[in-house]
């Protein structure tokens, strides 16, 4: 048998597949067939899904009560506080692969984007992570969530992190590519083998790839150039009709630019291309004289993940936006809706219907629970910018804003959720009880013996 | 150290305190309970240990249903109810995670117990049995009574206002007004608010009553910080606790100080000695005499070394209790009160003489207590209401229990309100 970076890169995945399809089958025999119900809820993920988990987090979601979940999540944030291995990182990468099993469709409760920026932000000083695939996995997926994922990537390699892991290159390139970029997709890939980054093999052919995915396209842009002659511009100017094109009048451009396709990010950005990149329906003209039979390309699916964060507002433009009004207690107040300029017609003999009680008087509870809105400029690379300032700020010993707080704060806030001190506490009393057992004498001072074992490691 | 007012209670507990809790009656006994699984009681008049029982795991909460019996929960997740005269024990249930906090509330007559699986469990006391569930979106880290609302703090700076009487939907859910988890929540004897402190050095006064004049009323403050070669340290304010009469209240923190606030004039009235190590729990007895203060490092930096636990029982005087008094208008006043005030607490009402500035004739008026953003004037001698008089009321401020039921009496000219 080949070694396994000899195999074809798509071999494990292929494989995986076949795994996954053949336990399709047999669940479909059996019946249960609940994952086919949510799939639209099921986001995707680049290494798949293991399909026993799936199942068992549909289940436990659709049973309501996830206790077992919250046990186990509990679980791995009192981890996260109290490792004292040399290998912090191995805790939240398990973490985070745990939490993209466990929530399919991924938001807010997941706190996915959360976990990842943290667990990002933690290991920044820790050069010996820089190269470690897990780690450079993590910035991937948390570049995903970013809105200026390309500035991400570029801080990256100025840190040195991942500057010799080919999944970095691949996903940087293929960032470029998704934005329609080819050429610096292809000078990405270049300085990834410049560098010589691990594994090699997938490099390159990730690389080949890339240039017989771009030969592909110019080819059949060209080709339509030559069979039509559509304006070469394809950008479609939003608001306006449709007009009827060319000789015929009677074609309309069933273009769309691939950012409405792929990415609702708001980003504009060129479409070097030909018009028909993204089109991958073939429209049958009857006007064509020779209807030559397209064949159809094969397009590379679109990143999976565009998640840009919820609830968080993007950037758009300001020139005709009102700003919500301020109330004398600073907080927004949401404008109601405009009254309709129309009296809804109702039957006379209609009762109203019965109001459900509402759980909350509205009114009261834009007042009660005020929440600051977050600083709309802040992205995470700004975020880690500051934050590496902080850190050498502290590293000289002057505090910038001259506070420091009594307590382990590091420890109650590491994770997506808090804990309290007695939390903490009460799992270090747990493990010492747990140990007593094992150990006839139970050292009673725990924190002489920590440092120790964690330097025998 | 300790001074002539103040002792430390002998045969404490071996571990950290959790918490102290007065006798609701007497100022005679002291439930203490403990890491190291007990719960004491104490005898704090002839300083001596009186009853101590003990749990599985660690304690984390205790309270008095009523002088003879204790309610206590903590690490081994289970409730217990002991009866302090036969010394007996009952289990009375569980919860899913350790129980954190333990309160009685004596309005609706039950037991409330917060912990970790993200519930508030209610216990009827006279069975004693279980007598609802009911989930809280975070886990729960403090939780207070407030005549028939409970008021829950949980992880992620939330807060829960339930009412006791309906539980069937959360009354009011509310963000913390602090940046900062939720140390202790503590609501006012007379139940228009509560006080709730943050584990970075701030505490925030904040009212029930939704309405947005009441809301405009909510303060928040610093406290508990030291200044050290110029750096600013700021310590987890852990313990809260109200004086019953005054409606002042006492904070503890984590730098070993007992502050005493005034939270109507907005001012700190008394600051102790600084204790040898945090303020882990605070407890002033029914009648507002003592202040128990459990002085219990709560492994805020981790498992070091620390001073000694202990208890200590404070004697507390009006000067370091009772709000200052001081004028509130500029303006003369135009309204003599009379000194034969009545106590509001008794009565809602107090009778004062009313002297007109302009024609110089003397009422006499009756003034109710109805609300805390207002009160009514009514003349005595045909108990009708005086609108004129109204707007010129003005109080003198010498009453300090007028403070005490009206927070904001600050503006000379505020018209009282019909209701």
């Amino acid at each position: 048998m080949r070694p396994w970076t000899q195999m074809p890169a798509n071999f494990f995945h292929r494989s995986v597949r076949y795994a996954v399809y053949l336990l399709h089958q047999l669940r479909m025999a059996e019946g249960e067939m609940e994952w086919e119900l949510c799939k639209e809820n099921i986001q995707p993920l680049r290494r798949g899904r293991a399909m026993s988990a799936l199942h068992q987090a549909l289940n436990q979601q659709q049973e309501g009560i996830a206790s077992a979940i919250n046990q186990q999540k509990q679980a791995f944030e009192l981890e996260l506080r109290l490792y004292d291995g040399d290998d912090p990182l191995d805790v939240w990468d398990r973490y985070i692969k745990w939490v993209e099993q466990t929530y399919p469709q991924g938001g807010k409760e997941s706190s996915l984007t959360v976990l990842l920026e943290r667990a990002v932000m933690k290991f920044t000083e820790e050069k010996k992570y820089y190269n470690d695939p897990r780690y450079v996995d993590l910035w991937i997926k948390f570049t995903q969530s970013c809105s200026d994922s390309l500035d991400v990537y570029r801080y990256m390699q100025a840190q040195g992190i991942g500057a010799m892991q080919a999944s970095f290159y691949i996903a940087w390139s293929e960032e470029y590519e998704n934005r329609g970029n080819s050429r610096m997709a292809d000078s990405i890939f270049q300085e990834g083998l410049k560098c010589g980054a691990e594994p090699l093999n997938r490099l390159r052919q990730f690389h080949k790839a890339l240039q017989a995915r771009v030969c592909r396209q110019m080819m059949t842009s060209s080709i339509n150039q030559e069979s039509d002659d559509e304006p070469p511009e394809p950008q479609r100017s939003s608001l306006a009709e449709l007009k009827a094109t060319g000789k015929k009048k009677s074609v309309a451009p069933f273009n769309r630019v691939a950012g409405n396709v792929g990415y609702a990010r708001g980003l504009e950005f060129k479409q070097p291309l030909g018009p028909s990149q993204n089109s991958r329906l073939v429209i049958f003209d009857e006007n064509k004289e020779h209807a030559e039979p397209q064949e159809l390309r094969e397009t590379w699916a679109a990143h999976p993940t565009n998640k840009a964060k919820e609830n968080e507002q993007k950037h758009d433009k300001w020139s005709n936006a009102k700003l919500p009004q301020k109330s004398r207690f600073g907080h927004s107040v949401v404008a109601p809706p405009p009254k309709p300029n129309f009296q809804p017609f109702v039957e006379e003999s209609d009762q109203p219907p019965a109001v459900t009680p509402c759980k909350i008087n509205p009114t009261v509870n834009t007042i009660l629970s005020a929440r600051k809105p977050r600083n709309e400029d802040q992205t995470p690379l700004k975020t880690l910018q500051e934050r590496q300032q902080h850190m050498q700020l502290q590293q000289e010993g002057e505090d910038k804003s001259g506070e420091k707080s009594m307590y382990c704060k590091q420890l109650l806030f590491s994770g997506v959720s808090e804990f309290s001190f007695e939390e903490l506490r009460a799992e270090r009393f747990r493990q010492k009880c747990n140990q007593k057992p094992e150990a006839a004498t139970c050292n009673t001072n725990s924190r002489e013996e920590e440092p120790h074992t964690s330097q025998n490691d | 150290m300790t001074g002539s007012n103040e002792f430390k209670l002998n045969q404490g507990p071996d571990d950290s305190i959790s918490a102290v809790k007065f006798s609701p009656n007497s100022s005679q006994f002291l439930l203490v309970s403990s890491w190291d699984s007990s719960v004491r009681l104490f005898d704090v008049g002839g300083n001596s240990l009186r009853i101590k029982y003990m749990h599985t795991g660690p304690v984390l909460d205790c309270a008095f249903y009523d002088p003879t019996h204790s309610w206590s929960g903590g690490l081994d997740c289970q409730l217990k109810m002991h009866d302090l005269n036969t010394d007996q024990d009952t289990i009375v249930g569980a919860h899913e995670a350790p129980i954190r906090c333990v309160e009685y509330c004596p309005e609706v007559n039950v037991m409330v117990t917060g912990s970790w699986d993200m519930s508030v469990r209610l216990w009827d006391p006279r069975t004693p049995c279980n007598a609802g569930t009911f989930t809280q979106p975070e886990k729960v880290y403090t939780l207070s009574v407030a005549g028939d609302r409970l008021i829950v703090g949980t992880a992620g700076r939330r807060v829960l206002v339930w009412d006791l009487r309906n539980m069937g939907y959360v009354q009011q859910r509310r963000e913390s007004s602090l940046k900062y988890q939720t140390r202790c929540i503590r609501a006012f004897p007379n139940k228009q608010g509560y006080v709730l402190s943050s584990i970075e050095g701030r505490v925030a006064v904040e009212y029930l009553d939704p309405s947005l004049e009441v809301q405009k009323k909510k303060y928040a403050f610093k406290c508990h910080r030291l200044k050290e070669n110029g750096i600013e340290q700021v310590y987890p304010v852990n313990a809260i606790s109200f004086h019953s009469i005054h409606n002042t209240f006492a904070t503890g923190g984590s730098d070993g100080f007992v502050n005493i606030w005034d939270p109507f004039n907005k001012k700190r009235l008394c600051q102790f000695h600084r204790y040898p190590t945090s303020i882990a729990s605070l407890a002033f007895s029914g009648d507002g005499s003592l202040l128990a203060i459990a002085s219990s490092y709560m492994h805020e930096m981790g498992d070091i070394s620390h001073p000694a636990d202990a208890v200590f029982i404070r004697q507390v005087t009006d000067a370091e209790t009772k709000p200052k008094t001081s004028h509130v208008g500029e303006e003369p006043l135009q309204i003599d009160m009379n000194s034969s005030i009545a106590n509001t607490h008794v009565q809602p009402w107090t009778d004062v003489y009313l002297h007109s500035a302009d024609d110089g004739q003397t009422l006499t008026a009756r003034v109710f207590v109805l609300n805390p953003r207002g009160f009514n004037v009514q003349s005595m001698s045909d108990h009708k209401e005086q609108q004129h008089c109204e707007s010129c009321v003005s109080l003198k401020p010498d009453y300090p229990e007028f403070l005490t039921e009206f927070p904001r009496l600050s503006h000379p000219r505020r018209k009282a309100r019909r209701v």
